[in-house]
């Protein structure tokens, strides 16, 4: 099939799967990732925020990465932040190793490499390697009172979690 | 391309906190493109096409026939807005499977790694609601390619 039969499928395809979405529904996760890789950013903040709204953690880490990179919404890094951190509380490795990163780095919150160390701790706990790596990297770093402050938190997540 | 260079380390980086092989692996893989180039089957951003060893034959493009298990293809992308900013954009990842393992996306098993890390979907797997629609564009557009789309001619590395 020649390049621009394929391209008129395709703008066929992502109009049926966009007239799809334009219809009237439940917000729909699936549905906002379509939207997401048809370039269709606004349409996927509108399926994805009633679902972070109403705690899924998946669909939290969706927005978040739509606030950073200003896709759908303007660009907003605590906000983003803001999406992480609920859904890292709620126990989404995706969010923890971000929102560890954003310490780690000084991205959109003051540095502070024992919030780094906790949030790099919890994801790799779930069994995350790239956290894991990020977690023994900032060990090295942690001062004897730090690492302390730090294990304080951790024991502290467990008994609540 | 020393831009490409540039945003291809930040790529690596960001797909890499997905723990996904092919997202810490594809970009020692041999590239099929000579540059990132816009492709309108994935929300017009720019992307560039990578295949493993064992999907060498994708370079033969359009002849490749059916590819053989274990292959793996790759597309990382990236988006420009109007006003420049260029933002990650995610890993288009196809890795074709035993003969049986879906009929629905031609044994192929498609994941998506988004720039945060994040895998929404993969098929067969976790989230294989969110990437239907892979398969669904792909085995419309593909059927006589093994669901394979290609690198545009002008851009296409021969190997």
């Amino acid at each position: 099939m020649r390049t621009l039969q394929r391209i008129a499928l395709a703008a066929w395809v992502a109009a049926t799967w966009l007239s799809v979405l334009a219809a009237p529904a439940q917000a729909d996760f699936a549905d906002g990732l379509a939207a997401y890789d048809a370039g269709d950013y606004s349409t996927a903040y509108a399926e994805w925020r009633p679902l972070a709204d109403a705690g899924d953690s998946v669909a939290q880490v969706a927005v978040a990465g739509l606030y950073l990179s200003g896709q759908g919404v303007r660009a907003d890094v605590a906000e983003a932040l803001r999406w992480y951190r609920l859904a890292a509380e709620a126990g989404d490795a995706v969010a923890q190793l971000n929102l560890g990163d954003a310490y780690a780095r000084g991205f959109g919150v003051a540095l502070d490499p024992v919030d780094a160390y906790v949030w790099f701790s919890l994801a790799a706990a779930q069994g995350r390697q790239w956290p894991e790596m990020r977690r023994k990297e900032i060990a090295d770093s942690l001062k004897p009172a730090q690492m302390q402050e730090a294990e304080v938190r951790l024991a502290r997540w467990r008994d609540e979690h | 391309m020393k831009v490409y260079d540039c945003l291809s380390k930040g790529l690596r980086a960001a797909y890499a906190k997905s723990d996904n092989k092919v997202a810490v692996s594809y970009a020692s893989w041999s590239r099929y493109s000579k540059q990132p180039y816009v492709s309108a089957t994935h929300g017009n951003r720019y992307v560039q096409n990578y295949a493993n060893k064992t999907g060498r034959a994708y370079g033969n493009f359009e002849k490749a026939g059916i590819m053989p298990k274990g292959t793996a293809l790759a597309k990382d992308s990236f988006a420009v807005a109007a006003n420049g900013k260029v933002s990650p954009g995610p890993l288009f990842i196809m890795e074709k499977m035993n003969a049986g393992f879906n009929a629905e996306s031609g044994d192929w098993r498609y994941t998506m790694v988004m720039p945060n890390g994040s895998v929404f979907g993969t098929t067969k797997g976790a989230g294989d609601a969110n990437v239907q629609f892979c398969y669904a564009c792909h085995m419309a557009l593909a059927e006589d390619t093994d669901s394979m789309l290609f690198v545009p001619d002008e851009y296409r590395v021969s190997r």
